[in-house]
């Protein structure tokens, strides 16, 4: 064994611990608070436990009672249908203005700010905030359409499932849109000019160069922007819980809120970790079918 | 009826009131003391609600004192809710718009306070309250058949038709729990 031999392998070894204790404070967080209350979780879903009573092993007996809940497969479905909307909804007004706000020009810098604001309201402030805009007496929608001659006889918009449902789209829409366009900016600006150029000069006009050039090589960005914004949608509780309060008799209830209803105001604390499974497994495997649509073509070849 | 009315949730039961355009108004005991102090110039009458054949009815709600099983301050829950009961507590929790529970102390309580409060004591004499395990799931619940069952009968087109929904949800939590 040389010397050297032994001082490259001994600093090897240090950058692999110190490598180590990098990482370690993310790792006691991701431990902390992730990996030990899905641990909890689990537990929790084979026992059966009233809030403030002890906690009694039932097998399997919660996700029996799951499979016959049709309160819960409805709210899955609805959760579905709003997600679906939404992520459209989101990247359609996204798209342009990541385009918009991608070239560099006199006032962009306020704009991608304006459009950012929105985001780092927090959700549950942002849902309250819009509540009372759209109540019916005091808020801001309907005296100002009244005022304004819009409509003649005051519209309750809370008051049908549509109403609710499409005053939620577009708070949401508001409320996360630049978080999707900076997403969507930052991925446009990294497809390198020198390829856009080429097809410019190639003759490609401006919809072929987006369509064909820049979006395929935003895969990454893209699948990222979607699977944040679908499981964003998947877990939405505040605007519901907040707003409507699952809505007109029950027709805007999502699962997120289904869960915390079995949990904390029926006291099955058990029931609803069984639920908060099958969600997350559902959201999971969602997520990977993204992933491997918006696979990069290279990895692929791997 | 007022366009709000359909997605109120209690925030603006007086404020809609106080406006002068609702005649009658169904509330508990607490609107005494809210309508006392946020509207003092409002003269308004309390009377029982009426029962389905014209007799006055009455719902017992409220909070409960609750010792949760396996505690061990028994002792001190057990002095605490003599303490709540004796009459001079209950003297001084009417003064602060809590209503006595005892019946029997009720008039010396209430001795001094707004009159209309003697009503609300009368009432709760004859009021009457399911119990049950299960009540949260099935009168506080916002996805629970109670508020289901109002909103589709006030709003909707079959009342029939929604007091037999109510009837079986309700049915099948009770049979669930047990």
């Amino acid at each position: 064994m040389s010397r050297t031999g032994r001082k490259r392998r001994g600093s090897q070894a240090r950058r692999q611990i110190a490598g180590l204790l990098f990482v370690l404070p993310a790792m006691a967080l991701v431990t902390v608070f992730f990996l030990i209350p899905l641990g909890m979780t689990v537990w929790m879903s084979f026992h059966d436990w009233p809030l403030m009573g002890a906690a009694e092993w039932s097998e399997l007996h919660n996700y029996e009672l799951l499979l016959k809940d049709r309160r819960f497969w409805g709210a899955m479905e609805f959760t579905f249908w709003y997600t679906i909307i939404a992520a459209v909804a989101i990247f359609g007004v996204a798209f342009p203005l990541a385009l918009f706000v991608e070239r560099p020009g006199r006032a962009t810098s306020i704009y991608r700010t304006a459009f950012f604001l929105p985001v780092v309201v927090g959700f549950s402030s942002a849902s309250l905030l819009w509540a009372w805009f759209m109540n019916v007496d005091s808020g801001l929608f309907i005296p100002a359409a009244l005022e304004l001659g819009i409509i003649d006889k005051p519209v309750n918009l809370l008051a049908s499932t549509d109403g609710v449902f499409w005053s939620i789209i577009v708070m949401v829409v508001w409320k996360t849109v630049g978080f999707s366009m900076i997403l969507l900016m930052t991925g446009l600006q990294s497809v390198p000019s020198e390829i856009v150029e080429a097809a410019h000069m190639d003759g490609a006009n401006r919809f072929q160069r987006f369509w064909r050039i820049k979006l395929p090589l935003m895969r990454r960005t893209l699948a990222l922007a979607l699977i944040l914004s679908v499981a964003g949608s998947m877990l939405a509780f505040d605007q519901f819980y907040s707003i409507s309060n699952c809505g007109p008799r029950n027709s805007t209830l999502t699962a997120v809120y289904w869960i915390f209803t079995q949990s904390f105001v029926s006291f099955k604390l058990g029931y609803g970790a069984a639920l908060s499974m099958v969600l997350l497994v559902i959201l999971v495997s969602i997520s990977a079918l993204q992933l491997w649509l918006l696979r990069t073509p290279s990895e692929d070849a791997k | 009826m007022p366009a709000s009315s359909e997605t109120d949730t209690g925030s603006a039961f007086f404020s809609a009131f106080a406006g002068g355009n609702i005649g009658i108004a169904t509330s508990g005991a607490f609107a005494i003391g809210v309508l006392n102090s946020q509207y003092p110039e409002m003269n308004y009458g309390v009377t029982y609600i009426p029962g389905p054949n014209g007799e006055p009815s009455s719902f017992g709600g409220g909070d409960n004192f609750v010792v949760p099983t396996g505690s061990s301050n028994i002792e001190a829950a057990a002095q605490f809710i003599d303490f709540m009961y004796s009459p001079e507590i209950q003297t001084l929790m009417a003064e602060f718009g809590s209503l006595p529970t005892r019946g029997d102390v009720a008039e010396q309580a209430l001795n001094g306070l707004d009159a209309r409060y003697g009503v609300a004591t009368e009432a709760m004499a004859m009021g009457r309250t399911p119990s049950s395990k299960v009540y949260n799931d099935i009168y506080n619940s916002s996805t629970g058949p109670w508020l289901q069952f109002l909103g589709d009968s006030f709003y909707g087109d079959d009342v029939d038709g929604a007091f037999e929904v109510a009837n079986e949800t309700i049915q099948s939590i009770l049979d669930g729990a047990n």
